[in-house]
C-alpha cells in the first residue's frame, strides 16, 4: 500500500518541475568516445549524476558521479587518448539492447535504432525506433532526469517507503511508446540492483542473475527489471534511488 | 681508420709562451641551433676562461646553459710518437680539429654519444681547435684519448694541454649573432610561398576572442555562414555578417553543440547536416528560436572503433546523397592499427531522405578532403602514410580502390589501384591536404580550376586537371599563403569570396608559426600576378599557359625549363621516396604569338610518373615581374596520343646583347655588343687583357689577365647584366672604382658573383652571390644552377644602392651611413681608407681566377 501510494505520486508527476535544472557542463548533452565505446551519448544531468547511453544498440550503459576526464586532440591536443569516466558508478553493466517486444504475450526479436535526441526547456529526450515482428516499428522516447526523493515525494512518503535520505541521488527515467497496437507491448530492461529503492509505475518480469567469482562462489546478484508499455498504457516511469557517493575531489572516490 | 695527420709537430719555441689548460670562449646565441655555424665576425664572447680539461656537464656558463657555442683552442702535447685515439663525447654537437685538419666531426643534435678517431702523432705540440654547441636540455663535453700502447681511454690531462699565455679575455653580455647559410631560392621559387596571393584581399572575420578550429563550412539560404568547430564544445556556429569581411560586423550564434569532432557540414534545401565522428546528424530547429533543438541521426551505419584517428571527413551533397570519408585507425606514433575495423578508409554516401548508407570507394587512409569540381565530380585528398608515399588528390569513382592496404591487408594486394589525379609531393607542395573545391567565376582566370588547402604545409594550392584516355590527371601549383592558421576548410560564399577555416593541433597537424584556428575571407581583387595558369600534357611534352604574356624574347632557351620526373612505389612503410628520379631534356621551346602559352617538347616522359617543372630561367613578364610561383607538379598517368605540342610562327627570340625599344627609350646603352670589347679595358691599363675573350656572344674571362673596367665613369646609374659562373667559381661586379689603388676592391663596393655551393665563400651569406661583398647579405640564395645565366641589376642613386639577382632584391644599403660605416669597420675593408668613399667611378668585372661570362650588359645614367 505504501509503495502503491508513492507510485501514484510518481505518476501524478509525469511532467517534471518546470524550472530548468542547473547542469554541470555546457553543453550538458554531448557525443564522444567514452570508456572505449565509440558511440556514446552522455548527459551531464547534475554535478552528482552523469548518465551515458550507447547509440549503437540503445543500451543505458551507466550512471555515475565524477564526470568525464576529457582527453584527446579536441580537448587536450593529445593524440591517442579519448574521454573516460571519472569517479564511481551508481549503476552500470547493462551493455545489451534493452528492448523486448511482446506480441500477444510472446517475446519477439526486437532491434533498437537510435533516432536522435531533442532538447527542450533545458531537458533532453532520447528517441529510439524499435523494430520487431513483421516489420513493425514503434517509437519510444526516454526523458532522463536527475532528482532526489524530496523533490518528488513528501517527507511522510519518503519515510513510509523507506527511501533513505531525502536528498539521496536518484535517476528518474520517463518512457513513452507511440505506435503500439492492441496485443503489442514493449518492455525496457533496466538493471535495478544496487539501488536504495526503485519506484516504477509498472514493473514486471524481474530476473535475478547470480554473479560468481573466480572460485565459483556467488558474489553478487544482479536484478533485471522490465518496464512495460502498451497501447493503453504507453507511459511508464521509474525512479532509481541510490546511496550517495562521496568523492574526495572531482572524480576521485574517497 | 687512421688519419695520417701530423707526423710533424710544432716545437715549443715555435708557439711562444704558454700556460696550462685550453683557452675556452663561450658565445650565448639565445636561439635554437642544430649545428655548428660561423658567428658573425667581430663579436666578443660572453665568457672567456682557461679550461683545464674538457670534461664538462650541465654547468651554468656565466648564467646560461643552453643555446650557446664554445670555441676551445690550444695545444695537445705528445711525448712519444705513435698512434693516438681521441674520443669526443658531446651533447649536442662538436667538431675537433688537430693540426689544422678535422679529426672528429661530431656535429648535429644528439645525446652524449662518443665518437673516436685514430691519428699518428709525432712528439711535440699539436694545435687543437674544438667547436661545440648546445641547444636545449642537458649538455656535456668530454675529450679523452688513448695513448700509444695503452689500454682504455682517459680524459686528456691538464699536463698535456696548453694555450697561449696571457691572452686578453674580453667579454660582452647579450646574445651573439650567427651566420646562417642562405636557403636556396625564395618563397614560390624552390620554397613554399610565404605571402598572400596578390589577387587576394584577406580579412579576418572572427571576433578576437573567438578561436574556431574549423571543421566544416556551409551557407544558409539567408546568406549566413555556418561552421563547425573541432573542439571540446563540438559546435555549429552561425556567422552572421561574414560576407561583410569585417569582424566588427560579425554576430555569432551557437546553433548546436555537443557534437563529436564534427569535421563536415552541409546545408541542403535549408536542412543542416553535420558529420560527427560516429554519426551523420541532421540539426533541426523545430521551435524556430534560432537554436537547434533536435539532433536527428540520419545514419550511423558504419563501423567505428574508439581509436582517436577514426575521423569522419565531409560533407558533399550530390543528387540527394551526402558523401564523406572515413579515416583508418592509427596507433599513437603513426603506424596503422592492426587489424582495422572493417569498412574504414572508405568513402560512403548516405541518402538524405532514407538514411540508406553505401560504400562508394575504399583504400583511403586519412582523407581529410572531399569536394566537388567544376563539373560536379567529387574529388578527395588523402594524407601520406603507409601505402601512401605522398599525399594525393583523387577522383571519386564508384568501386575505386585507392591503394591503402591497411584495412584489407593481404586481401588488397591484387586489387587494381585507381591512380591519384595529382600526387602532392611531400613537403614540396603538400603535407596534410584538406578539402578540394571548385574555383568560381568570381576568381577571374582561375575559374573552373580546383583548389585545396593544407593544414601543415599551409595555404591554398591550385589543381589544374584534365582527362586523358578516360583517366583524370593534372598538376598542382602553389597559390597562396598568408592565412592565420593551417587551412582545413575552404568554401566559396554566395558573394563569390573565398572563406578559409583554420585548424591546428599537435601531432604534425598544424602550420608552424600560425594559429591553430582561423576564420578569414579572401576577396578577389583582380590583381593577378604573373604565374603559371595551367600545365597540360601533350604527346611529346607539355603546354603551359601563363596569366600574362612573357616578356618579348625570353623563355626560348630550353635551359629555362628544368623538368624532373619520378614515380612513387607505395609500401607498408610510412611515406616513400621518389623512385627513378631523372632530369628530362627539354628539346625545344615554342612560344605562342601572344606569348601567354609555352610548349615544351620533352624527351623521356613516362606514364605513371610525376613530372615536375621548375621555371629557372630569367622568365619575366612585360613589366619585368618574376613569376609568383615557378613550379608545377604534373601527375602523368597517361600520355595523350596524337596531341603534340603546338608549333609556333612567333617571332624568333630577340638577339642577345641588343637593346629593346623600351630599353632604348629608357636611356639604356650597351656596354657590350657581343662582338667587340670597346667599352672595356684592363684595370690600370689601356688595353683589354688577353684572358678576356668573346665566346658565343658573351664577354668571357677564359684564362686570366686581370680585372677589366669600363672606359667611362658612372655616378648614379642602373646596370643590368647576365652572368654565368663556372663550377666553384668566384667573380664580382665593382662600382665607383678608381685606378689610384693597386686593386679595384680597395675602392669599389662589390656585387658578388659566386657558385655558392662549391666555393667556400658560399658558407657565409655575407660573401654569397648577390651580397654587397662582406658587408650586406642577401636574405636567400637567389642563384640559378651553375651553368645557367643569372640576371643581375645594380641601381646606384646617391647613397642608395640596390642589388638585384634574378628578379629578387638581394640587398640594399645606404653608402656612407652609420650602419654602412659600422659594417665596413667590422670587415676586411676597415684598413682600406678609401674603400667605398668615391662618389663616382668605373664599373669593374673581376678576374678572380675562374671562368665567368657576361652578356646583355646594359647601363643607363640616372
Amino acid at each position: 500500500m505504501i509503495l502503491a501510494a508513492i507510485v501514484l505520486a510518481l505518476a501524478q508527476q509525469a511532467t517534471p518541475a518546470t524550472a530548468q535544472p542547473v547542469r554541470p557542463r555546457d553543453p550538458f548533452v554531448f557525443r564522444c568516445v567514452l570508456d572505449k565505446r565509440a558511440r556514446m551519448l552522455v548527459a551531464a544531468l547534475d554535478e552528482d549524476m552523469w548518465a551515458a547511453w550507447d547509440t549503437t544498440n540503445g543500451a543505458f550503459v551507466k550512471a555515475w558521479k565524477g564526470g568525464v576526464a576529457f582527453d584527446g586532440a579536441v580537448y587536450t591536443t593529445v593524440h591517442g587518448p579519448q574521454p573516460t569516466t571519472r569517479g564511481s558508478d551508481y549503476t552500470s553493466g547493462a551493455d545489451a539492447n534493452p528492448w523486448i517486444a511482446y506480441v500477444d504475450g510472446k517475446a519477439v526479436a526486437t532491434s533498437a535504432a537510435y533516432v536522435g535526441y531533442t532538447l527542450e526547456a533545458g531537458r533532453v529526450t532520447l528517441e529510439w525506433k524499435l523494430t520487431f515482428g513483421a516489420n513493425r516499428e514503434v517509437s519510444v522516447r526516454e526523458r532522463p532526469e536527475f532528482t532526489r526523493p524530496n523533490q518528488l515525494f513528501s517527507p511522510d512518503q519518503i519515510a513510509d517507503a523507506e527511501l533513505g535520505l531525502p536528498d539521496a541521488p536518484a535517476l528518474r527515467r520517463d518512457f513513452e511508446a507511440t505506435g503500439l497496437k492492441a496485443g503489442e507491448q514493449v518492455n525496457v530492461v533496466i538493471r535495478t540492483d544496487g539501488t536504495r529503492q526503485k519506484i516504477a509505475q509498472s514493473l514486471e518480469r524481474e530476473r535475478f542473475e547470480d554473479v560468481e567469482d573466480a572460485q565459483g562462489v556467488v558474489s553478487a546478484t544482479r536484478v533485471w527489471s522490465q518496464l512495460p508499455m502498451t497501447a493503453k498504457a504507453p507511459h511508464n516511469s521509474i525512479v532509481l534511488v541510490f546511496a550517495p557517493i562521496a568523492l574526495a575531489k572531482a572524480g576521485v572516490p574517497k | 681508420m687512421i688519419a695520417l695527420l701530423a707526423l710533424i709537430a710544432l716545437m715549443q719555441d715555435e708557439v711562444g709562451p704558454r700556460e696550462p689548460g685550453l683557452s675556452a670562449r663561450f658565445y650565448y646565441v639565445g636561439e635554437p641551433i642544430d649545428r655548428i655555424l660561423p658567428l658573425v665576425p667581430g663579436q666578443t664572447p660572453n665568457v672567456s676562461r682557461i679550461q683545464e680539461t674538457l670534461d664538462m656537464k650541465d654547468e651554468s656558463i656565466g648564467g646560461f646553459d643552453d643555446t650557446f657555442y664554445a670555441h676551445v683552442e690550444g695545444y695537445v702535447e705528445t711525448t712519444v710518437a705513435g698512434s693516438y685515439t681521441f674520443r669526443l663525447t658531446s651533447d649536442d654537437g662538436s667538431i675537433l680539429k688537430l693540426d689544422g685538419k678535422t679529426l672528429i666531426d661530431h656535429d648535429g643534435l644528439h645525446s652524449a654519444v662518443p665518437r673516436a678517431a685514430e691519428v699518428e702523432l709525432a712528439p711535440g705540440l699539436h694545435p687543437l681547435s674544438l667547436w661545440y654547441f648546445q641547444c636545449y636540455g642537458g649538455w656535456s663535453l668530454k675529450l679523452e684519448w688513448q695513448k700509444p700502447g695503452k689500454n682504455g681511454f682517459e680524459i686528456v690531462p691538464k699536463s698535456a694541454l696548453s694555450c697561449h699565455a696571457g691572452e686578453v679575455r674580453v667579454t660582452a653580455p647579450g646574445p651573439k649573432r650567427i651566420l646562417k647559410p642562405l636557403t636556396k631560392g625564395r618563397p614560390g621559387d624552390g620554397q613554399p610561398l610565404a605571402d598572400a596571393h596578390p589577387s587576394f584581399d584577406i580579412t579576418t572575420i572572427r571576433p578576437d576572442a573567438f578561436h574556431p578550429r574549423v571543421g566544416g563550412i556551409a551557407w544558409l539560404a539567408d546568406g549566413r555562414m555556418a561552421i563547425t568547430t573541432w573542439d571540446e564544445i563540438g559546435a555549429v556556429w552561425f556567422v552572421d555578417g561574414a560576407q561583410s569581411g569585417d569582424a566588427a560586423k560579425v554576430k555569432l550564434t551557437r546553433f548546436a553543440a555537443g557534437l563529436a569532432e564534427p569535421l563536415g557540414l552541409a546545408v541542403v534545401d535549408e536542412r543542416i547536416f553535420v558529420l560527427q565522428k560516429q554519426e551523420l546528424t541532421e540539426l533541426m530547429d523545430t521551435d524556430h528560436d534560432g537554436v537547434c533543438d533536435r539532433y536527428r541521426c540520419v545514419s550511423q551505419d558504419w563501423n567505428v572503433s574508439p581509436n582517436f584517428h577514426e575521423f569522419a571527413f565531409g560533407l558533399v551533397e550530390k543528387d540527394g546523397w551526402l558523401y564523406f570519408n572515413l579515416a583508418i585507425a592509427i596507433d599513437p606514433g603513426g603506424k596503422s592499427t592492426r587489424p582495422q575495423v572493417a569498412g574504414r578508409g572508405s568513402t560512403l554516401r548516405v541518402n538524405i531522405e532514407t538514411g540508406a548508407t553505401e560504400t562508394v570507394a575504399h583504400g583511403l587512409r586519412t582523407p581529410n578532403g572531399i569536394g566537388r569540381g567544376a563539373n560536379g565530380d567529387i574529388f578527395i585528398t588523402d594524407n601520406q602514410g603507409d601505402w601512401l608515399p605522398s599525399s594525393k588528390l583523387l577522383h571519386l569513382e564508384t568501386g575505386a580502390f585507392f591503394g591503402s592496404r591497411a584495412v584489407l591487408e593481404a586481401g588488397a594486394k591484387d586489387l587494381a589501384v585507381t591512380p591519384p589525379v595529382v600526387w602532392l609531393p611531400q613537403n614540396e607542395i603538400g603535407n596534410s591536404p584538406s578539402n578540394p573545391t571548385a574555383i568560381p567565376a568570381s576568381f577571374g582566370p582561375y575559374a573552373g580550376q580546383l583548389c585545396h588547402g593544407d593544414v601543415t604545409h599551409g595555404g591554398i594550392k591550385r589543381d589544374v586537371l584534365e582527362v586523358v584516355d578516360g583517366v583524370w590527371q593534372g598538376c598542382v601549383i602553389d597559390w597562396s599563403q598568408g592565412f592565420e592558421g593551417g587551412v582545413n576548410r575552404t568554401s566559396f560564399g554566395p558573394d563569390g569570396a573565398m572563406y578559409v577555416g583554420g585548424i591546428g593541433s599537435s601531432g604534425n597537424w598544424g602550420q608552424e608559426g600560425k594559429h591553430g584556428y582561423g576564420l578569414q575571407r579572401a576577396q578577389f581583387n583582380s590583381r593577378v600576378p604573373f604565374e603559371i595558369l595551367s600545365m597540360s600534357a601533350r604527346s611529346n611534352g607539355f603546354e603551359l599557359e601563363f596569366t600574362r604574356p612573357l616578356a618579348a624574347g625570353v623563355g626560348f632557351e630550353p635551359e629555362n625549363w628544368v623538368v624532373e620526373q619520378w614515380r612513387y612505389v607505395p609500401t607498408a612503410e610510412y611515406g616513400g621516396a621518389k623512385i627513378d628520379t631523372e632530369t628530362l631534356v627539354v628539346r625545344t621551346v615554342a612560344i605562342s604569338s601572344d606569348r601567354k602559352r609555352v610548349g615544351l617538347t620533352i624527351e623521356g616522359c613516362r606514364p605513371d610518373h610525376v613530372v615536375a617543372l621548375h621555371v629557372v630561367g630569367p622568365i619575366a613578364d612585360e613589366t619585368g615581374a618574376a613569376l609568383w610561383a615557378t613550379q608545377s607538379w604534373y601527375t602523368l598517368n597517361r600520355i595523350p596520343r596524337d596531341k603534340p605540342v603546338f608549333e609556333t610562327s612567333a617571332p624568333a627570340p630577340t638577339s642577345q646583347n641588343v637593346l629593346s625599344p623600351s630599353e632604348r627609350a629608357a636611356g639604356f646603352e650597351l656596354l657590350f655588343d657581343g662582338t667587340t670589347t670597346r667599352s672595356w679595358r684592363g684595370y690600370k691599363s689601356k688595353k683589354m687583357p688577353q684572358g678576356w675573350e668573346i665566346v658565343d656572344g658573351a664577354l668571357t674571362r677564359t684564362n686570366g689577365g686581370g680585372d677589366i673596367v669600363t672606359e667611362a665613369e658612372y655616378q648614379d646609374f642602373e646596370l643590368m647584366l647576365e652572368w654565368k659562373i663556372a663550377t666553384g667559381g668566384n667573380s664580382g661586379v665593382f662600382f665607383h672604382v678608381d685606378e689610384a689603388h693597386e686593386y679595384p676592391w680597395e675602392t669599389g663596393p662589390e656585387m658578388q658573383i659566386l657558385d655558392g655551393e662549391k666555393h667556400p665563400d658560399g658558407g657565409s651569406p655575407l660573401t654569397s652571390a648577390g651580397s654587397n661583398y662582406a658587408l650586406h647579405a642577401p636574405e636567400h640564395d637567389y642563384t640559378r644552377p651553375v651553368g645557367m645565366w643569372n640576371q643581375a641589376r645594380l641601381v646606384v642613386k646617391g647613397a642608395q644602392v640596390e642589388q638585384w639577382l634574378n628578379g629578387s632584391k638581394a640587398c640594399e644599403y645606404e653608402l656612407w651611413s652609420d650602419e654602412w660605416k659600422a659594417a665596413v669597420a667590422r670587415s676586411k675593408f676597415a684598413s682600406m681608407k678609401d674603400y667605398g668613399l668615391a662618389r663616382k667611378g668605373r664599373i669593374c668585372l673581376q678576374d678572380h681566377g675562374d671562368r665567368v661570362a657576361f652578356r646583355n650588359v646594359k647601363i643607363r645614367r640616372l
